[in-house]
């Protein structure tokens, strides 16, 4: 960019942090450069489902596109050139840029994993680096440890009325629960009926061929199957309002027999395998929440 | 949600605001089961992943030390529920949790596969998988690696509680119902299997108390029976 000034901040995403409502994005301004990589370090800290790959690096590069469309300054490497710049792991890419960028200031939203976490701390001790809270949960990393400090066990009851209430959900004014009842697990414990029909998750078919050469290009292993090249997750934000829209459109009649992990007895419905392991139709809650 | 393009506060309120739309197709329970995944479960699992780590991703508590089996990879196998979930992992990079809780992961803690062999699976086939989400349900909820720290007992179930809650065992090579020769489905010996290892452990669980006055029911003719059959199934497991 010829005419753009030197930068003043470099500030990383990383693949799971691809929240276009975080505080960062809420004006552009021509003195701070977005930096994304697709590294191998992270297509190979474990042998990833191919779709998997394919899924991050997609999302990635439409991310990047929607923050050029709002005028952002975005630094992206594709796989291709970080392997060809020999810059394998996302530090090695940050030392890189910021070098080229006449030493900025450094900044980078917490990440999820502890992996990460180390990686990028012990870089920010050498360079004076700022981190900033991912804006995305509705509880902050150490709350589960200090409501259960010193227990041997953490009882997730617990913990779930405590966030209901800080949050005011189906919570009615007196501070109870709206329907006057914490837990409906017993309820939602029950065996699919014979004659339930489960709609189509909401599809978006695009080809990934590209991206799958790309990954076999670098020897990078992969598990699993993806048939013709065609990744129908969504990889926008767009998309995800829509297939959550569907979800909730489609799928309420579900919920019954789809919600607990809990932890006493298992909640036990195994989706009948004639209408569900088939076909791509289960009814997947967008975002894929475990 | 757990690449952030979606808020876990718009999700809830997406899932609360159709339920307000139509009372009459979701009901309560139905609506508080989502939010308690997403504002409970969700959250939680989150938090103790930073309470824990990094000592949580080194917790075997059981001690388990076999391998996961190569169709975990392939989808080769000829228990029907397994070949379902397993394929459809492999085809979609997706199952419902229960598949993930009841069917894989049920059967890798009953075997008695390694917690680093069950967590590098299901952090390389999940398309959500990523490690927070990842190691706390598979470690934590389904291998009980973590000594009980989120489940009260384990995640173990015999045949009888998957062909009751499925339709799997109905076309399947093994009958659920039997638990040695040939064709008795590998779950039940491994279940009772996993039950006799670890009885110093679980005998005293008051929720497991039934499960082991069933066991100790059986006599010891049976027993030694039953794990013969189990013996057989864990060196036979890549043919299964």
């Amino acid at each position: 960019m010829p005419n753009s000034p030197a930068p003043a901040r470099l500030r990383l995403i990383l693949g799971d942090q691809l929240n276009i409502n975080h505080s960062w994005f809420r004006t552009a301004d021509d003195t701070t450069v977005y930096a994304m990589f697709e590294t191998y370090s992270e297509a190979t800290y474990c042998e990833h489902h191919v779709q998997k790959i394919t899924g991050f690096f997609l999302a990635m590069r439409a991310f990047a596109e929607q923050l050029r469309v709002r005028g952002h300054r975005v630094h992206y490497r594709t796989l291709d050139q970080t392997r060809e710049a020999g810059l394998n792991t996302i530090t090695d890419n940050l030392s890189d840029l910021l070098h080229q960028l006449g030493g900025p200031a450094f900044e980078y939203q917490l990440p999820d994993e502890w992996r990460l976490d180390q990686e990028l701390i012990s870089f920010s001790e050498n360079i004076g680096g700022v981190s900033v809270d991912s804006e995305h949960f509705m509880s902050d990393r150490n709350d589960v440890a200090d409501l259960f400090a010193g227990k041997s066990s953490y009882l997730m009851e617990t913990f779930y009325r405590e966030m209901r209430r800080r949050h005011g959900v189906l919570m009615d004014p007196s501070g109870e629960p709206e329907t006057g009842q914490w837990n409906y697990d017993q309820e939602n414990r029950g065996a699919l009926p014979k004659e339930i029909s489960f709609p189509a998750a909401t599809v978006f078919d695009r080809d990934a061929g590209d991206i799958v050469a790309m990954i076999d290009r670098h020897g990078i292993n992969t598990m699993g199957r993806m048939q013709d090249n065609r990744f129908t997750y969504p990889v926008t934000r767009e998309e995800c309002l829509e297939a959550l829209a569907d979800f909730c459109e489609k799928s309420p009649s579900l919920l019954r027999y789809l919600p607990g992990r809990n932890d006493h007895a298992p909640p036990f419905a195994v989706p009948r395998q004639s209408e569900l392991c088939d076909e791509h139709q289960n009814a997947v809650p967008p975002g894929g929440d475990r | 949600m757990n690449t952030k393009m979606l808020s876990p506060r718009e999700v809830i309120d997406e899932a609360i605001r159709a339920w307000r739309q139509h009372p009459d197709a979701i009901s309560f329970n139905q609506v508080e089961g989502f939010v308690r995944q997403i504002l409970g479960w969700r959250e939680y699992m989150r938090g103790v992943y930073w309470a824990q780590m990094p000592e949580f991703e080194h917790t075997n508590s059981l001690q388990h030390t076999r391998k996961l089996p190569g169709w975990y990879w392939t989808g080769d196998t000829k228990m029907n529920c397994l070949s379902h979930a397993v394929n459809q992992s492999l085809d979609l990079a997706y199952a419902h949790h229960i598949q993930r809780l009841m069917i894989t992961g049920n059967f890798a803690l009953i075997l008695g596969a390694h917690p680093d062999e069950v967590d590098a699976w299901y952090l390389g086939v999940y398309i959500d998988a990523i490690q927070w989400v990842e190691i706390t349900n598979t470690r934590g909820m389904s291998q009980r690696a973590d000594g009980g720290l989120i489940a009260t007992k384990p995640y173990c179930s015999s045949a009888n509680y998957i062909n009751k809650m499925s339709d799997y065992c109905r076309s399947c090579h093994y009958d659920p119902k039997k638990r040695t020769g040939e064709r008795a489905c590998p779950f039940n010996s491994l279940y009772w299997d996993f039950l006799d290892r670890h009885r110093e452990r679980f005998a005293g669980n008051f929720r497991m108390k039934m499960m082991y006055r069933a066991w100790e029911r059986k006599g010891s003719e049976e027993q030694v029976a039953i794990l013969e059959r189990a013996a057989w199934v864990k060196e036979h497991v890549e043919e299964l």
